[in-house]
């Protein structure tokens, strides 16, 4: 995030340390612990909000001018062939593309779906 | 006739005043016969050609018509979005995800394209993030 230059966009008031851990398994009593002084570092990891990272991540894309940003944008079919990729957006414009990134979260299996259909 | 031409052309290489007298004296003198005759002919063939390009005209128009009509017609389709945007990568996806590796790509020097179902404002707004509740989140009992 650093590198990408999202953290310096997140207030530090909303970044919260995670100095330890505890896992547990289900209703067993023991855990498996984690603690900061096993390590070099003063904290395991941050926690930040999922929304902060995204408008975090939204702020640097659009400033970056090599990215596209299109929204309401509906993908209505992806079809595959040797040149690459045609995706048809619901609004009839079509983009044709090398390669595509299905990125519509683990819920949205859609992009996966048509992807391993052309390849099926 | 002859004669003046070949004096005409021995004239041409040596003089250019006498070139000139030969050819005006040519010009104004009495008609020949066969001068008149390659004259009427080449008339008549120049006569022919001006009749079918005049025939011909309508027919060029129509042609020139169809070809601005359909230059129009290839402007009006590009303006219409049925040209393919030609990219090197699409994301389907303006999440975290999406965001930042199109981001990590950026100065790579690819076309790039993140594509969102969801409007700007839904993205660039914190409070319309942050007031989100997605139904994955909601446990089921």
């Amino acid at each position: 995030m650093r590198e990408l230059g999202l953290w310096e966009r997140i207030d530090a008031q909303a970044i919260s340390a995670l100095r330890d851990a505890r896992v547990f398994n289900g209703s067993s009593l023991h855990s498996l612990n984690f603690n900061h002084r096993d390590t070099p570092q003063s904290e395991l990891g941050y926690l930040v909000s999922n929304h902060l990272i995204r408008k975090a991540a939204y702020d640097v894309v659009k400033s970056s001018p090599a990215i596209t940003l299109k929204t309401e944008a509906q993908v209505a079919s992806i079809k595959t062939d040797a040149d690459g990729v045609q995706v048809k957006l619901a609004n009839g414009e079509i983009i044709q593309t090398k390669l595509l990134i299905g990125a519509d979260s683990r819920f949205q299996k859609r992009a996966v779906q048509w992807a391993c259909r052309g390849y099926a | 006739m002859e004669f003046w031409i070949c004096l005409a052309n021995r004239l041409r290489s040596t003089d250019r005043r006498h070139r000139l007298f030969v050819t005006l004296y040519l010009a104004i003198r009495t008609p020949d016969p066969v001068i008149d005759d390659y004259y009427r002919k080449g008339m008549e063939i120049n006569k022919t050609l001006n009749a079918q390009r005049d025939g011909l005209a309508p027919a060029l128009q129509a042609r020139n018509h169809a070809a601005t009509e359909s230059s129009q017609y290839n402007i009006k389709s590009l303006q219409h979005k049925s040209v393919p945007m030609n990219l090197d990568i699409a994301i389907i996806g303006a999440g975290p995800a999406g965001l930042c590796f199109a981001r990590a790509l950026a100065e790579s020097g690819l076309r790039i394209v993140v594509l969102e179902r969801q409007t700007e404002a839904a993205l660039s707004h914190l409070l319309l993030m942050a007031a989100r509740l997605h139904s994955h989140t909601i446990q089921h009992s």
